[in-house]
């Protein structure tokens, strides 16, 4: 099924279809995105969702998103179920930062959040051993796909983008870092770039193919993909 | 942040507004906190017992950060819109109101800022002298905090005190709490007391542990043998029995599918497996069996995944995997598609 800008008040939706809002800096630039919690109907502007916000939000938590637009895999009941396993798995691993302030989740957002890679382990120790997994919000959506064997986007071939680039895709989360001395590098910003992020927007280019494309073939981003008008 | 054991009660001398509206609000409060300090003022508005002209003010969340210079940087959200202070400085001034000394229980902006500004060695020593009843988010600050080799030994029997004691807990944020023990203390454990972690699953405590404990004690112990493949056969048997004992509790379509029992279970076989148990192979098969072909494809799936990760540690490990699951899932499976 095609990806879809949202016109209408009110959307029908299956459970994790992915669902995303528009950058507050830019229309058209896809600036988070998530999946949708549950079936059926819902109002657009308050869809019930999982996201990797931070922190990540699972089934126990209760998240709402305006949709601008959607993306859906047509996913079968066997896909779905591997999906939920694997945030059931994760999502507990996030839970103490719950009980945190807003402000506070993005003071200590580097131990549970990733710009690049989109999802890699939090290393506790020097031998290799780790408590967490950290995600991007498309990371979360890319690495709950692939579990299902859907591989939407080939992160090896991604387009190297400016911080300007990154400045529009996470601009909340930059404002508010730039006042709790959170670095670039903390995020996997090494360098003065430009890097190979993976933006939201190649998500919704990605499944906006036909269901067996969207299965054998992970989609190959362009620049221009990071908007979906 | 910088360490401070110091009182937090502060003054302000400069007040930047983040939003036009908010401006008269940020006069107003500009104005107390240089007459009473910041620190009376945050517990005034989190009490809702600052008041503007038309409304009583309160914060939502807030963060505190010390700059170079030794003044403070403070960002609020109140009811009245963000308010971001810049600037300001430490004073003497302390509260006598017994209404503003910090409720223990309350997850509050003090707690918050003293979570964030203690060292390693003072989150170590409150810990020590909490003993048996330290708070929840002291806990959850351990498992953010990076200890140095010397100082896991004095944090691994505190940490395990804590599981055991509150694993019964009814109180969601106890749990969280035990949760993120969980995780801290099998990511910072020596490899060859694995075992003692049987002593969280076993059977006849008084009450099971809740599903979502049970999958990180599984999780974790998948993951630090990820790391450090078993060079002998069944290290730990008693803890694969654990497992093993959820596995066939669990297995069953009826419950499978069911809050998260299928990601237990998968982490149950994974674990089972990785601690190359002897009961591994019936693990498998179980899977194998499963009317969820899902269910086996993803244990599959994360079985390579293993595999890979072995193979530059431990070839053997690598090869025992590899024979085990193409005798059992090379008829039941297509392989994954190359990702």
């Amino acid at each position: 099924m095609p990806s879809f800008r949202v016109d209408a008040p009110t959307l029908s939706l299956n459970i994790y279809d992915v669902i995303a809002k528009d950058s507050a800096a830019q229309v058209g630039f896809i600036g988070h995105t998530g999946l949708a919690k549950s079936t059926g109907a819902h109002p657009s502007a308050r869809i019930p969702f999982l996201d990797m916000a931070p922190p990540l939000h699972g089934h126990d938590t209760s998240q709402h998103l305006q949709a601008h637009v959607v993306g859906s895999a047509e996913l079968t009941d066997d896909e779905v179920q591997k999906i939920k396993t694997f945030i059931d798995r994760h999502a507990g691993e996030h839970s103490v930062f719950q009980q945190f302030s807003r402000l506070q989740i993005f003071q200590t957002a580097p131990q549970m959040y990733c710009i690049i890679p989109h999802a890699t382990p939090l290393f506790e120790e020097d031998d290799g051993r780790y408590p967490r997994m950290r995600f991007s919000c498309a990371g979360f959506v890319l690495e709950a796909y692939r579990k299902a064997r859907i591989n939407l986007v080939n992160t090896n071939t991604l387009p190297k983008v400016e911080y300007a680039v990154i400045e529009i895709a996470y601009s909340s989360q930059i404002g508010l870092m730039n006042h709790t001395g959170i670095s670039r590098e903390d995020l996997g910003l090494e360098g003065d770039g430009p890097w190979p992020v993976l933006l939201c927007g190649y998500l919704f280019h990605a499944l906006n193919r036909d269901a067996s494309a969207i299965r054998h073939k992970p989609y190959i981003p362009s620049i221009e993909d990071r908007r979906f008008l | 942040m910088p360490p401070s054991g110091e009182t937090r009660t502060r003054s302000t001398n400069a007040i930047t507004t983040a939003n036009a509206t908010t401006r008269e609000s940020q006069a107003f409060l500009s104005a107390f906190m240089k007459e009473q300090g910041l620190e009376a003022t945050y517990k005034l508005l989190k009490q809702g017992r600052l008041s503007t002209d038309d409304e009583m003010m309160t914060v939502i969340d807030g963060v505190v950060q010390r700059s170079p210079t030794g003044r403070y940087n403070a960002a609020l959200q109140t009811n009245q819109g963000p308010v971001v202070l810049q600037g300001a400085e430490r004073t003497d001034r302390r509260s006598t109101d017994p209404q503003m000394i910090s409720s223990r229980s309350s997850r509050s902006i003090d707690s918050t800022v003293d979570s964030i500004e203690l060292t390693v060695d003072q989150i170590l020593c409150q810990l020590t002298d909490a003993s048996a009843n330290p708070p929840a988010s002291l806990i959850c600050m351990v498992e953010l905090t990076r200890f140095d080799p010397s100082q896991n030994q004095t944090l691994l029997p505190l940490l395990w005190q804590y599981i055991l004691d509150h694993r019964d807990s009814n109180n969601c944020g106890e749990l969280v709490a035990v949760a993120s023990a969980i995780r801290k203390y099998i990511a910072i454990m020596p490899m060859d007391r694995m075992g003692e972690l049987a002593v969280l699953l076993e059977t006849g405590h008084r009450s099971q542990l809740p599903i979502d404990l049970e999958i990180e004690v599984a999780k974790m112990i998948y993951r630090n043998f990820e790391v450090y493949p078993p060079t002998a056969v069944d290290p730990h048997p008693e803890l694969a029995q654990r497992f093993w004992e959820r596995v066939q509790a669990y297995i069953n379509p009826l419950v499978l599918l069911k809050d998260k029992h299928s990601a237990i279970t998968s982490l149950a076989i994974e674990a089972i497996v990785a601690m190359r148990s002897p009961l591994a192979e019936q693990a498998l098969q179980t899977a194998a069996k499963c009317p969820y072909r899902w269910f086996a494809e993803l244990v599959n799936d994360d079985l390579e995944e293993l595999q890979r990760k072995w193979s530059s540690k431990n070839p053997s490990a690598e090869n025992w995997l590899r024979e085990l699951q193409n005798n059992i899932f090379a008829d039941v499976l297509s392989s994954k598609p190359g990702v």
